[in-house]
């Protein structure tokens, strides 16, 4: 039995039943990386012995008769920017590449009381800085359909793992498509929740206002049991809003009739590749099969949305990465004569280009030549582009776009800057989106949609994508050459 | 508008290698270029929002049993000194 | 010098006397061994977050009000950046755009004048860790347990007009956080710091001159040197036909110098912008209007009203003030209608006496103000000696007992009887012929012995005033 291909949903159910223990589940995983891992690169840490061992104290829990949550026993891999007690947690930077935290985020604390085991600690561009993983210190990964192309970024190797069955689930985070991009390259689902839905405390910080960690899987159902699972208020992120989280996947519903979905005409007017164009509209056809309202809408500000992050993004990250320098943790350069030069030593070497330039740009942002011009303006845009999305709800009940302009492109292609052209805008205005593979394009290669829902509704993107999900299947996991 | 590359990296407690300078400058001269291509909204921007407060935390310390203990969190310092982080002298 | 008014605004930083951090749950004490009141927040490890403490609001709430500023409902937290290995996280907390309070003043006393000190704002920041330098070592160590610690910064309008002003300023804000009870002021271990900023004008003109800060002032003696330092720096440089440049300078006390730190040219540019990691802080009005009814009764206040009303002098009156002891009894007594004066000496006579001595508070012991009034009129209907007084206060420390019954017990009463008074003069007078001659000779002090002769003669009972006169009117 190839356990490594099952869904979470599946395996639970087989664990559940006795069918299989959790050890065999892990076992099958932990081979299949075994097998794919020098082809794929997904990971940064592979905590093989660790999760053995915590796999046959669920097995023991079990037959002892203890109820455990229905993920209990599931392989999960965590992008390597959250932070995990006693295991490296370098965000893909030499600047971290021997930090390991004395403390564990709080997704990874909810993680161990489900039970679930951490297959390790997978690839990102470093400090998510990126769309492909290329900015990665320690390698690129690469896209388990075509080993030749991106999986997309920055949670690249958290969407490959999936894909190439080297996790069952896996954590990422998206401050501006960081999720729903790979998602969509690898051919997975992935949700980046609402702004406040998920704790924060413990992911390794690019833009705070933007970020949110989420799940990636291959089904909907296994995303939304791994949401409801992370989701919540937490006393350690103030950013957290105290609401009240059902059971997002008992809940799930593919009766989406009467829903009324929107479609952005100025989506449709960027530079779509053909094929991905085809592939969406295809998909708001059946939608319409499925009994949903198509509506047009406007959502006139999008094409601000890019230089918009840009600016916000770096900005923060300017003020996060301050931290380090070479005093409490992390590396720090030999060469230096006084406190000033350990300090311009140390960032300089260890931070990549990609990072130092955006530090650049934040902290050009925020001076005083720059506060005005560019991060007040862009603040002022961002509200731009919230309100639109407010006024847009008025009218339907969630918005449908493509994820990405292209499917993934080759490794080494000079990273496309648009790349978040069509995920930014959810980031900014605090929105939960989804990622849902809608079709292969004629290289084989997954497309994906995105869903754009109102705050704290997450459930009513999952549903939609639950419907299309049973109408049209999900992507074979791809043979790894 | 450019970026003075030398004024911001020092800001930033960077150091920008000259072979790096034309392509850095291009790249960050075109996002600052479509930011003021950018309409700007005259709306005034909405610094306090009331309707999402923050949720303040309770003034009770913590036990002293289940603090981290000060090993812990120096373990990743790069250097340590009768239980402080040493940094290169500092001359006042 | 004299053709030159100085004027001076202050910042000032105080350490809030909270339970735990701004930031962090961490315990908010002083001088434990190092870096053991740290944790991932703290000490900036990556992915930690600020959660902010409700106490530390409150406090700040606070002192808006007894600062009689306005305080606002809504407001927000800002990062300043900049790079120093004191600040783990490369930028401090801290409130920049709206803070907690602001636009109040506070009234002081100086020369007999009321003046009103206006108040810009308090905002709420989170102070910095320290630095050790050894000088066995070759480098310098960071301690990052006071890294966090809840202050609140305090910035008075450029109101101030003298050193004298100035330091009836921070003695009235440091007193105002001690009545309040929330910061411990205790300036050796740091918990009050300010900012000084001086500058200089001809008199009777309206512009204000450029302006210096200056840093590490560390007492208020020393803010009153550096202000005077600083003035006479400037006049001096002024009159030497030289211009003042903005800048920031920093006080060396022991030198008694101060001395550029940086010029406006590589002034920081701190990139201060909105906290993400925290959201808007709404202070509900019935909490707000709530924290004004625990305010207790404001020094300010007292001050004026000890130095307006009573003209009762700085000195005293701020001794009266500093001590919540000794302003409630005299507040008591002078309620209950005694003579200020009288309570005056006594309260910071004997009672003070007493308090440093046992370390104790005057109102654990018998003594009550209705008994000090009691002693005061005996006194002063010379019913009793100031002598005897001081018997029946030591008295009444250490029993539960009525004064009739002391002056009983110990026969204090005064001798006032004119006949019985006379014949004791004539007995010494016969008895001391020598210091008679010495004063008609024109000793004048031959007098005072023989009147002390006389009141020793009646173990102290005798009225001394008329005494006095009795001998003077048998021997002239
Ligand atoms: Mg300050
Ligand atoms: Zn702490």
């Amino acid at each position: 039995m190839e356990l490594y291909k099952k869904s979470a949903a599946e395996l639970s159910a087989l664990i559940k039943n006795k069918s299989c223990s959790v050890e065999e589940a892990t076992k099958s995983v932990m081979d299949r990386i075994t097998q794919v891992e020098n082809k794929v690169d997904a990971y940064i840490t592979i905590c093989e012995q660790d999760a053995l061992t915590k796999a046959r104290e669920v097995d023991e829990k079990i037959a002892k008769g203890e109820e455990l949550h229905p993920l209990a026993g599931i392989p999960i891999g965590i992008k390597d920017n959250i932070s995990t007690k006693g295991i490296l947690t370098s965000s893909a930077s030499k600047m971290l590449s021997n930090y390991i935290p004395p403390y564990n985020a709080t997704v990874i604390d909810k993680i161990n009381s489900a039970h679930m085991i951490i297959t390790g600690k997978t690839n990102l561009d470093e400090f998510a800085m990126g769309s492909t993983t290329e900015t990665s210190y320690y390698k690129p990964t690469k896209n388990p359909h075509n080993l030749a192309k991106t999986p997309g970024g920055s949670s690249g190797g958290s969407a490959a793992a999936v894909s190439a069955g080297q996790a069952v689930l896996s954590l990422g985070s998206d401050t501006g498509g960081s999720i729903r991009t790979p998602a969509a390259f690898c051919g997975v689902v992935g949700l980046k929740p609402t702004y406040g839905a998920v704790s924060r405390f413990g992911l390794i910080a690019l833009a705070s206002s933007l970020d949110q960690i989420g799940p990636i899987g291959r089904t909907v159902t296994d995303v939304a049991m791994l949401y409801s699972l992370i989701c919540g208020h937490d006393n350690m992120d103030a950013t957290t809003k105290n609401i009240k989280h059902g059971d997002y996947a008992k809940n799930l519903s593919s009766d989406i009739r009467n829903i009324s979905i929107g479609i952005p005409t100025e989506y449709f007017n960027l530079d779509l590749n053909d094929e991905v164009r085809d592939s969406i509209t295809k998909a708001i056809k059946k939608y319409e099969e499925l009994g949903c309202n198509i509506k047009e809408i406007s959502l006139s500000s999008n094409e601000y949305a890019l230089p918009t992050y840009q600016i916000i993004s770096a900005a923060e990250a300017s003020s996060n990465l301050g931290r380090y320098d070479g005093v409490k943790f992390g590396y720090r350069s030999s060469d230096y004569a006084n406190l000033n030069e350990m300090y311009v030593n140390t960032r300089s070497e260890a931070f990549g280009d990609e990072v130092k330039s955006r530090i650049l740009l934040g902290t050009f942002a925020l001076s005083a030549q720059g506060y005005n011009d560019y991060y007040y303006k862009a603040k002022l845009m961002q509200q731009q582009i919230s309100s639109e999305f407010t006024e847009a709800f008025n009218e339907c009940d969630a918005i449908l776009t493509p994820t990405t302009l292209t499917s993934a492109f080759d490794l080494g292609t000079d990273a496309i800057g648009d790349a978040d052209s069509c995920t930014v805008a959810a980031n900014l205005a605090g929105l939960p989106a989804i990622n849902l593979p809608c079709g292969l394009d004629s290289d084989s290669m997954p497309i994906g949609m995105q869903i754009i829902g109102k705050k704290f509704d997450e459930q009513t993107i999952l549903n939609i994508a639950f419907a299309y999900e049973n109408a049209c299947g999900i992507v074979n996991m791809p043979e790894i050459v | 508008m450019q970026i003075n590359i030398d004024q911001t990296s020092k800001l930033a407690m960077l150091k920008i290698d000259k072979s790096k300078y034309e392509q850095l400058q291009n790249k960050l001269t075109s996002i600052l270029k479509s930011v003021d291509e950018m309409p700007r909204m005259t709306e005034d921007l909405k610094v306090l929002d009331a309707d999402n407060p923050m949720e303040l935390r309770e003034d009770i310390p913590i036990d002293d049993k289940d603090r981290l203990s000060r090993d812990e969190l120096l373990s990743n310092a790069p250097q340590v000194q009768a239980g402080c982080l040493v940094v290169p002298k500092i001359v006042e | 010098m004299n053709d030159y008014e100085i004027v001076v605004g202050l910042e000032v930083h105080a350490e809030l006397s909270t339970e735990s951090k701004m930031y962090c749950n961490c315990k908010n004490e002083f001088g434990l061994e190092v870096n053991t009141r740290v944790c991932p927040i703290c000490m900036a490890l990556p992915g930690a977050l600020p959660t902010l403490n409700k106490t530390a609001v409150d406090y700040a709430v606070m002192m808006g009000h007894a600062l009689n500023c306005k305080i606002n409902s809504v407001s927000k937290q800002d990062r300043k950046n900049y790079f120093y290995p004191d600040l783990p996280k490369a930028y401090q907390i801290s409130q920049a755009e709206v803070p907690v309070c602001e636009d109040g003043h506070l009234d002081i006393v100086v020369d007999g004048e009321v003046r009103s000190i206006g108040i810009t704002r308090i905002h709420i920041e989170e102070d910095a860790g320290k630095l050790l330098h050894d000088d066995s070592f070759d480098g310098s160590l960071v301690d990052c347990n006071r890294g966090g610690v809840p202050l609140i910064e305090i910035v008075s309008e450029p109101d101030i007009r003298s050193s004298a002003e100035a330091k009836a300023f921070l003695d009235m804000i440091k007193l105002t956080l001690q009545y309040l009870d929330i910061s411990d002021c205790k300036m050796q271990e740091g918990s009050i710091r300010c900012d000084v900023n001086v500058s200089v004008r001809k008199k009777g003109q309206k512009e204000f001159g450029t302006r210096c800060e200056m840093k590490n002032v560390n007492s208020f003696s020393a803010a009153v040197r550096g202000i005077e330092y600083e003035a006479k720096r400037q006049i001096e440089l002024i009159e030497a036909g030289g211009t003042i440049e903005q800048e920031t300078r920093r006080w060396d006390d022991v030198k008694g110098e101060s001395i550029t730190l940086r010029t406006k040219e590589d002034a920081h540019d701190y990139r201060y912008f909105p906290e993400p990691d925290l959201l808007t802080i709404v202070i509900p009005d019935e909490k707000i209007a709530e924290l004004k009814k625990r305010l207790p009764e404001l020094p300010s206040k007292k001050m004026l009203h000890y130095m307006i009303d009573l003209g009762i002098s700085q000195t005293e009156a701020m001794l009266l003030v500093e001590s919540d002891d000794k302003s409630k009894m005299f507040d008591e007594c002078e309620s209950l209608g005694a003579t200020p004066n009288a309570v005056l000496n006594w309260v910071l006579g004997d009672i003070s006496k007493y308090m440093n001595e046992s370390g104790k508070s005057i109102f654990d012991t018998h003594l009550t103000s209705e008994k000090l009034c009691e002693l005061i009129s005996l006194i002063e209907a010379k019913t009793i000696s100031n002598a005897a007084g001081r018997v029946v206060f030591e008295e009444l420390l250490q029993r539960d007992i009525d004064i009739k019954t002391i002056i009983e017990e110990k026969g204090l009463a005064q001798i006032s009887d004119k006949d019985a008074l006379l014949e004791i003069a004539r007995k010494v007078i016969e008895d001391n012929a020598q210091s008679v001659a010495d004063y008609n000779n024109g000793k004048t002090n031959a007098l005072g012995y023989l009147v002390g002769q006389c009141m020793k003669a009646s173990k102290g009972k005798a009225n001394p005033s008329m005494m006095k006169e009795l001998i003077l009117s048998l021997i002239e």
